[in-house]
């Protein structure tokens, strides 16, 4: 019969059988390399790789810096082992650093948004003003809280200590929520969502800023106002379902991606609070896998759903909709494209909404009919300024546009981004 | 004692009015005008949209919105004005059930009455909120020439918006009433009613201790306001086609926003001599360039444009006259009705044919309420005595051998009244006949209106022509029209009473009523919640306005940044509430908004440094 090692996250430092050393055991750190030896395993070192001197004697990692596991262990000596540590009371036990992942519970605010402003202003100097933004829809979970806890690791904070064997890496390949399930919190959510690996990092965990796996703190502050620089490609007005703007997709890719010259382009000044913020970076391959891959034009359905994908995950949630809604043009049961199309509808209406005003809140002309005449606007736009009486609120407004109402309020955002229009409190 | 409306349920606009410690008062709705667009909309959203803003945008979501059901109500899907609405109406005209006509908005089916409830519910509404006290009782107006099923459909439309109709009025008796309260005047008067989609005339007589009996009416159920509208806009689309080359007709909000200017200018019109129609951003070109619409139009423009109309009401007038054997010089006094009457021209043209100047005394787009606002009032005072005597407005009686019209009660005879005529056999050793009893005016009885049928039997077998049955017919009061007919011989009887149907049953009213009862439950708690909402929102935006300054201001502090942090789980929740529509949580949240409303304002105004 063969025993099996138990988890190293559980491993005891009582497994070690010296007792004497116990009180200075439990002043200093321990490498889980020794607690792994005093467990009776046996880390291989590479070949050539010199030992630390305090560290001699416990094993070696085999060339893929993998542990090489020791020879199974009888079944009554790993019992008597287990009894022993039991005995052991527990002041006797040296504490050992369970994890060495800095990871510092968040200041919990009231609620998840408190936590998330208090969070975005010390951690990243983010002066937060709106509410978040959905999350990937297609989960249809909320991830708020596991997202912050996610995002706050960093690759430096991975100790290759604890590169255990994992499951086969899917190299190249961004773990996204779709690849975590939710559904049940898994008790050690960082050592099972990411793979880890200890060898020399790949180029992507160099420029660990630039990664865009961030969408779990988006707070839905890249719409219309993002810089011109990093401005989505989102559609003028008008476009929606005239088609996807194919020229957007290269720049979209490399955004995703993280060579040299695309790494630093993403990353965002913090001091700008329009603008998008990355700041709990996380180490992650490229979303499609490689630039190969992402040069060419994905042409079938699951390639441009990784293009709606990118595009909301960016924040381009006016370039997701155009995706979403071609692909449901030709697929009408694409399932996947329309909850993005939902969810990209969702969040533009909110945010627009956000920054027109209430919706009881009334709209009123604030330059002359001489100076509007000088303006570049569109009949539409035209037309929803005649609706706009001084007496009509917004809500009304959107009601007798006879537009689409993620189409108005864009266009009464311009007008209003524009000064032309200006809301007032209902009478 | 319980208060009664009188609502006037026009074709393009409703008013609502009551008399108050003696003065009769239209009563304003919330935009605080006082007539509101007939017209019902439903929204991609499924909201339902009553009265000025269902107008503003019924070019725009055009299959969606409900005009002109005045025209419809009633009527049998098999009749010629139901098949001319079919091919000009935007919106879509199904067959009812019941042979009736149904109105498709959106995914859903409405009967004619179950629109025109949903207009009289808003004004019921109006007057709620302007009374602060329940109505229930009301009186509704309808033109003249409305049949009984016409009229039964307007009682039905009352039924389901929750109002206990205690009578229709005719339109012109109102405006009489209205012209006459408090006047002792004994007149025979002309109602001159140019509204937004109908013409009317009539004439009455307001005799001694306020009688008044209608002498004869006519109209067109197609010529109003809308066919003015409708020049302007023919005129200012030509106009942009010459000098751009686009047809505006092409672009639905170009159309929206050239209906309500050609209308918006048209009134100005009835005050200054040329108005400006300025529409910036009207469409946009092939080069996707935005082009303007600045026009001039003159009174005299407008006059010419519409010249023809103005000629069309006058030759109804003439024919009305004409049929009532009237000169126009014992029409003592002609009332204006309708908002299009105060457009000089038709003035002009009524002081022409009648040649006397017409009375301004009245308010064109109110009077027709007031007067039934007044009826409404005497109605339930018995100090008060006042007689209606109205007319029929169409001709009644029963189809004859070889499908032809046999007139009993003519067109405009007083009611109550009661007329009989003998009939024969038409073959040998007939038993039995059948009596067709019919409504209308032409010789072809199938070109009537079918109000009921049925069967005297046990005639004496006899050649044709010997067997006489005595046919009565008799309208009460309340226009209900019996049919009587009797063997003379024999004195077999067999009757009817002709029951007006709007094409409902009593289950579908009854069905109706508590959908609307159940939207205007649905309508009172979004109301409250709107009010709860604007409260919340404004705190909201007063918060976030304070956020930069007290961030500033604070974000220091552990304490500042703890409290920031609370305020934006405040507001967010209060958003998401909002969101969620829960009344019940922004109602709690106010009290937490208020509060760091409050504190945020004491952190801004404490003397910093």
């Amino acid at each position: 019969m063969q025993s099996f090692p138990p988890d190293p996250d559980s491993l005891d430092s009582a497994w070690d059988a010296d007792g004497g050393e116990e009180d200075r055991e439990s002043t200093r750190r321990v490498d889980s390399r020794e607690l792994f030896a005093r467990a009776g395993f046996k880390l291989e070192e590479e070949p050539g790789e010199a030992q630390p001197a305090d560290q001699g004697g416990f094993g070696r990692r085999g060339a893929d810096g993998k542990i090489t596991l020791p020879p199974p262990v009888p079944e009554n000596e790993y019992l008597a082992r287990m009894m022993e540590v039991r005995t052991s009371s527990s002041q006797d036990i040296p504490s050992v650093p369970r994890s060495t992942i800095p990871w510092e519970s968040p200041r919990v605010a009231e609620d998840f948004a408190g936590t998330l402003g208090v969070l975005l202003e010390e951690q990243v100097g983010f002066d937060c003003d709106e509410p978040g933004v959905i999350s990937s829809p297609s989960q249809g979970l909320d991830f708020g809280a596991p997202s912050i806890q996610a995002a706050e690791i960093s690759v430096d904070d991975l100790s290759e200590d604890f590169s255990i064997d994992p499951p086969p890496p899917v190299r190249g390949r961004l773990i996204t929520l779709d690849d975590i399930d939710l559904s049940e919190p898994s008790p050690t959510p960082h050592a099972q969502r990411f793979t880890m690996e200890a060898t020399e990092p790949p180029a992507w965990k160099k420029t660990e800023k630039d990664v865009g796996f961030d969408f779990r703190l988006d707070l839905g502050f890249d719409g219309p106002e993002l810089a011109a620089e990093e401005s989505p490609a989102t559609p003028p007005p008008g476009t929606l379902r005239y088609g996807l703007i194919e020229e957007d997709v290269e720049e979209l890719g490399v955004v995703g991606a993280t060579s040299p010259q695309a790494g630093p382009a993403s990353l965002v000044e913090p001091t700008n609070p329009l603008r998008r913020e990355r700041p709990h970076t996380l180490p992650c391959p490229p979303l499609l896998g490689d630039d190969q891959h992402l040069a060419e034009p994905p042409s079938s359905a699951g390639g441009r759903h990784d293009k709606l994908r990118l595009r909301f995950e960016v924040g381009d949630y006016s370039g997701a909709l155009v995706l979403a809604e071609a692909l449901l043009d030709e697929d009408a049961d694409d399932e996947i494209a329309r909850r993005y199309a939902d969810s990209c509808n969702e969040t533009l209406r909110q945010m627009y909404k956000a920054r027109i005003g209430a919706g009881s809140q009334v709209l009123r002309v604030m330059i002359s009919r001489e100076e509007l005449r000088s303006l570049n606007l569109d009949h539409r736009a035209g037309f929803l300024l005649s609706c706009i009486d001084g007496y009509s609120s917004i809500d009304e407004i959107l009601d007798v546009s006879g537009m689409q109402e993620l189409e108005a309020l864009r266009l009464l955002f311009e007008l209003v981004q524009a000064d032309v229009i200006r809301c007032i409190p209902a009478p | 004692m319980e208060r009664v409306i009188g609502i006037d349920l026009g074709t393009t606009n409703s008013c609502v009015a009551i008399v108050e410690e003696g003065v009769p008062t239209v009563i304003p709705n919330r935009g605080g005008y006082k007539t509101t667009p007939s017209m019902v909309a439903i929204t991609e959203a499924g909201k339902r949209l009553v009265g000025h803003i269902a107008k503003r945008q019924a070019i725009t979501n055009a299959e969606n919105t409900v005009y002109a059901a005045k025209r419809l109500i009633g009527r049998k899907w098999s009749s010629p004005q139901v098949k001319n609405a079919i091919l000009t109406a935007s919106y879509k005209i199904v067959e009812g059930p019941h042979g009736d006509v149904r109105i498709q908005l959106r995914d859903k089916t409405y009967s004619v009455p179950e629109i025109s409830a949903m207009v009289l519910q808003e004004m019921k509404l109006f007057a709620e909120d302007y009374l602060n006290e329940p109505v229930s009782k009301a009186v509704i107006t309808v033109p003249a020439y409305f049949n009984d099923n016409q009229r039964q459909a307007t009682k039905d439309a009352g039924t389901i918006a929750g109002l206990d109709v205690i009578r229709i009025v005719n339109e012109p008796t109102a405006a009489a009433l209205a012209y006459g309260f408090g006047k002792q005047v004994e007149k025979t008067i002309a109602v001159f009613d140019l509204g937004g989609g109908t013409f009317d005339i009539s004439v009455l007589e307001i005799g001694a201790g306020g009688v008044f009996k209608v002498i004869a009416t006519a109209g067109d159920t197609f010529l109003g306001g809308e066919d003015f509208d409708a020049r302007v806009i023919d005129w200012l689309v030509q106009g942009f086609k010459e000098q751009f080359d686009v047809d505006l007709r092409q672009d639905r909000m170009a159309l929206q926003r050239l209906k309500d200017a050609a209308e918006k200018a048209k009134c100005e019109l009835s005050g200054v001599l040329e108005t400006e129609i300025n529409l910036p951003f009207i469409i946009s070109n092939a080069r996707n360039e935005a082009l303007h619409l600045q026009r001039t139009l003159s009174r005299a423009m407008l006059e010419q444009l519409c010249e023809d109309l103005v000629e069309r009401c006058v030759e109804i007038c003439s024919q009305t006259l004409e049929d009532a054997r009237l000169e126009r010089d014992e029409v003592e006094e002609v009332i204006l009705v309708g908002g299009m009457t105060r457009m000089p021209r038709v003035q002009e043209a009524v002081r022409d044919f009648f040649e006397r100047e017409p009375c301004k005394g009245v308010h064109p787009d109110e009077v027709v309420a007031l007067g039934a606002g007044v009826q409404g009032a005497a109605l339930v005072d018995e100090t008060k005595q006042m007689i209606l005597l109205d007319v029929t407005p169409h001709a009644l009686g029963i189809m004859t051998f070889g499908s032809n019209f046999e007139e009993l009660i003519p067109q405009n005879t007083t009611v109550p009244t009661s007329r009989s005529k003998i009939f024969t056999t038409s073959r040998d050793n007939q038993t039995a006949v059948k009596i067709l009893v019919m409504q209308g005016e032409h010789q072809n009885a199938t070109e009537n209106e079918l109000l009921g049928e049925f069967i005297l039997t046990g005639l004496r077998r006899a050649p044709k022509g010997q067997v006489e049955i005595e046919v009565t017919f008799e309208i009460n009061s309340d226009g209900i029209v019996s049919v009587l007919a009797k063997d003379l011989e024999t004195g077999q009887l067999q009757s009817i009473q002709v029951t007006a149907s709007s094409g409902l049953t009593k289950e579908e009213v009854g069905e109706m009523m508590e959908a609307a009862k159940e939207y205007l439950v649905d309508r009172r708690a979004s109301d409250q919640f709107e009010g709860v909402r604007q409260e919340a929102e404004k705190l909201i935006a007063e918060i976030e306005r304070m956020f930069p300054q007290v961030e500033q201001i604070v974000a220091s502090s552990d304490f500042g940044r703890d409290a920031i942090g609370k305020a934006r789980g405040i507001v967010e929740r209060s958003r998401q509430a909002i969101s969620r529509r829960d009344m019940a949580i922004v109602k709690e949240h106010i009290e937490a908004l208020s509060r760091t409303h409050r504190m945020f304002k004491g952190v801004v105004a404490r003397p910093q440094g």
